[in-house]
Order: C-alpha cells, then sequence, then structure tokens
C-alpha cells in the first residue's frame, strides 16, 4: 500500500473506473498528494511501455495463447534469418572482426577480437544477460538456461537485460548454420536499447535444426554493427566447433550467451 | 520463426491500456523483474481464455484480482525467503491458504467470473496487504461484506497457526 489510499483505487483513478463518488473520495483522500501519485503512474506507464514494448508483449503473450499442434497456423519467418550460403566467402575466416558503428573514425584493421568471457554465461546481477523461457500449453512458462535441451516445436520466449549496457544486439545460431536476429528488429535499426531493465522481444518457434541453438548476446556503450554481429555469428558455423566457438567482439564490448541442445522430436505433444 | 496465432481479443490494445498496472501489482508482490514480467503474461493469458469477446474497458478489478491471485501461487511455491517486511506478510498469506483454498485456485478465470468464489488468499492480500477496507474489498471482488468477513476469519485462524509453528 502507498498511502492511505490502496494502489488499486489510485490505478482505478487514473483509468478513470471508479465512479463519480468513490473518485471523489479518492481525491478527497490524497489531497495534495493526488497529482504527485498520478503523475507517478503516468511515467511508469510511459517507462513500462517503452521497455516492453505493446506490440512485443502482445505476440509473446499471443504464442503462449498457441495451440501446440494440429491447428492452423499463422505462421511467418522472424526478420533477420541469414542462410549461410548467402554470407559466402565472408564466412571463410573462422573468427571474423567486429566492428562499433563509428562512422566518423571506423575502427583500424587488424583489430583483435576478444574471445567470449565465459564468466558472462553466468547470470549476475548487474550483468548483461539473455532470459528464455519455454512457454507450456497451460500457458505458463519455464526459465531455461546453457545446457537445458529443447525441441522442434518448441516457443521461446525471448528478452534481453542490457544492465548497464546503452547498445545490444542479440542473435542466435542453429545446428544448420542460420542465424536469427532478435534484437534490433532489422540490422538497419538502431541498436540503443532503454536504460537498466528487462527489454522482451518476441515468441520464437524452433524448427528441427540439429544439435544446438546458441544465443549470443553482444552489448557495448556504443552503437554495433548489427550486420557484422549477424556475419560473424554466422561465421562460427564454419569452425570445426560452432556451438562453443569464441565470438569476436570490438574491444569494450562484452558477450552473454546460452547454448541450449537440440533434441529430436520423438513423440507429439 | 515467429508464430503469432489469431487471437480475437486485441491483446495489444489490452496490454497498453492495462499492462503496466498489472506489472506494477507483480512487480510490487514478486520483488523480482523476470518474474513480475512472466506473471503478468501470465495474467493476460488467462484473461484472454477465459472469454473471447473481452471489451478492453473496465478490467481493472479484474486484472487486479488475477494478478494478485497468480502472485500468490508463486509465492506459495518459492523456496528463498522474503527480505523485507511487506514480502513476508504476503509470505505468510501465501502459506496460509490452505488445501482448500488451494483447491479454489484451479480456475482463477471461472472465479473471477463469478462462477466460483474468489480466492481468500486475493481476498486476505487486498484487505490485510493493501489496506482496501472491508466494504472495498467486497467491491472488488464481487462479495457480501459478511462472506469477505467469513474467509477473513478462517484465514487468519491458519496465519496464527502459523506463526505458532514459527
Amino acid at each position: 500500500m502507498n498511502g492511505d489510499v490502496p494502489d488499486l483505487l489510485v490505478e482505478q483513478l487514473a483509468l478513470g473506473e471508479l465512479s463519480e463518488a468513490e473518485a471523489n473520495a479518492v481525491r478527497e483522500a490524497l489531497g495534495d498528494r493526488l497529482e504527485a501519485r498520478l503523475q507517478a503512474l503516468r511515467e511508469d506507464d510511459a517507462a513500462t511501455l517503452q521497455r516492453h514494448a505493446p506490440a512485443h508483449i502482445a505476440a509473446q503473450i499471443e504464442s503462449r495463447l498457441a495451440p501446440r499442434s494440429g491447428e492452423e497456423r499463422d505462421t511467418r519467418r522472424w526478420l533477420g534469418w541469414v542462410g549461410a550460403g548467402v554470407l559466402g566467402a565472408a564466412t571463410l575466416a573462422a573468427i571474423v572482426l567486429l566492428w562499433t558503428r563509428t562512422p566518423d573514425a571506423p575502427a583500424p584493421d587488424g583489430e583483435r577480437i576478444a574471445r567470449a568471457d565465459p564468466a558472462d554465461t553466468v547470470r549476475i546481477k548487474g550483468d548483461p544477460r539473455i532470459v528464455l523461457r519455454r512457454s507450456r500449453p497451460d500457458g505458463g512458462a519455464d526459465p531455461l538456461t546453457s545446457g537445458d535441451a529443447v525441441s522442434p516445436g518448441d516457443m521461446l520466449l525471448v528478452a534481453l537485460h542490457p544492465a548497464q549496457a546503452s547498445h545490444a544486439v542479440l542473435v542466435s545460431l542453429d545446428g544448420a548454420g542460420e542465424v536469427t536476429l532478435h534484437f534490433p528488429a532489422a540490422a538497419t535499426d538502431p541498436t540503443a536499447v532503454p536504460d537498466g531493465g528487462l527489454l522482451t522481444l518476441h515468441g520464437f518457434e524452433l524448427d528441427d535444426a540439429p544439435r544446438f541453438e546458441r544465443f549470443l548476446l553482444v552489448t557495448a556503450d556504443t552503437p554495433l554493427d548489427v550486420q557484422a554481429v549477424i556475419e560473424a555469428t554466422a561465421s562460427l558455423h564454419t569452425t570445426p566447433d560452432p556451438a562453443h566457438a569464441a565470438l569476436g567482439t570490438p574491444q569494450g564490448a562484452r558477450v552473454a550467451e546460452v547454448l541450449l541442445e537440440r533434441k529430436k522430436k520423438t513423440e507429439e505433444r | 520463426m515467429l508464430y503469432r496465432p489469431r487471437v480475437a481479443v486485441d491483446v495489444e490494445r489490452l496490454y497498453r491500456r492495462y499492462g503496466p498496472m498489472v506489472l506494477r501489482r507483480c512487480t510490487a508482490m514478486l520483488s523480482d523483474e523476470d518474474e513480475a514480467m512472466d506473471a503478468m503474461q501470465d495474467v493476460f493469458v488467462k484473461i484472454v481464455r477465459s472469454e473471447a469477446g473481452l471489451d478492453d474497458r473496465g478490467l481493472s478489478s479484474l486484472l487486479y484480482r488475477a494478478a494478485t491471485n497468480t502472485c500468490l501461487n508463486k509465492l506459495r511455491t518459492r523456496r528463498r525467503k522474503p527480505t523485507d517486511p511487506q514480502g513476508e506478510r504476503l509470505a505468510q498469506i501465501a502459506q496460509a491458504v490452505d488445501a482448500t483454498a488451494q483447491s479454489e485456485a484451479r480456475s482463477v478465470i471461472a472465479r473471477l467470473f463469478g462462477a466460483e468464489p474468489e480466492s481468500t488468499g486475493t481476498i486476505a492480500v487486498l484487505h490485510l496487504h493493501d489496506g482496501l477496507t472491508l466494504e472495498q474489498t467486497a467491491s472488488v471482488v464481487g462479495m457480501s461484506v459478511s462472506g469477505v468477513r467469513k474467509r477473513l476469519r478462517k484465514l487468519q485462524a491458519n496465519l496464527r497457526a502459523l506463526e505458532g509453528t514459527a
């Protein structure tokens, strides 16, 4: 409770869902504090809708409502699928360089890319992290962490926590070498993320790609080149161990990752 | 691959109007942003599943109650202990909702739409934690004041019993 007027009543006043008599009673009880309470709600509303965009949240909720099988599905491919073949010769290197987007001062050729720090894969409060959940048929969702097994048809709910970082790119690489861009929505979109909190993205249905699904979150304090991240991620597929090969990042950038194991679907849900 | 089934309710509009309120409620009860986001989505899933023709006006009570009940269920199964007095109070309420009340929780939406009585835990949180009067609580949950009082008596007896065994 906040003060002597329950939060619900203030919420309902802000939404215009109290009767006139109830609204007047709340206004009278709050007196001079009324405007501050309402303003705080307005500001929090705006912050929430910015951080958890309505279109993305609606997609996540609708994905939880989805029938698991046997019903018509309105499916479409998510932005950012990049076939390994498209990358062609660009993927020859086992590790390629990623550059931050610095139009006035391009990054120097040959800059060493830092290996993804294994510590980044551990969820530590304050560090950027990937948040994955697998939706259940009953509408709930279970958290997923590295090493968890997933199957074709699983609906993953994807979010990222940028912590202190101001820019982020989230991609995933599957065992077939395909890269999916999860954030930003398109390679040409800015990589800036809202301050601090969880950024929800979308529901993501796994196809039948083999072996693994590896999510990689690159964060930095300066804008990132999304296309370079995509290409670098795709290039991992050409390495002997794409599930574990290091993703290069420019200096100052960090990588957090979650590696899910793919298992074949042996039975219908 | 993004998968967006057809849903009769305009979920995006519903979330835009009520999402922040539901998330505030869940965050206040769970004190964990990730859990709160998960709970908020649970609430909307339950609401949307309950009635394809929902009018997205006047749903604040319904969503607030659904959020309260959803968070109580999460608190009940949580292993870690709360670190603040309000969280401790909520945890006590969650635990005090006995097996009978837990069985009431099997269909939150049916209950919220009046087919079943309101969860005792939700009533307790609204009154004991949020500070709604008995009359306000009764109004929010659509019950009589005497009905609310009766439920609370039962729960408070459980609370006392729990405190006695602590």
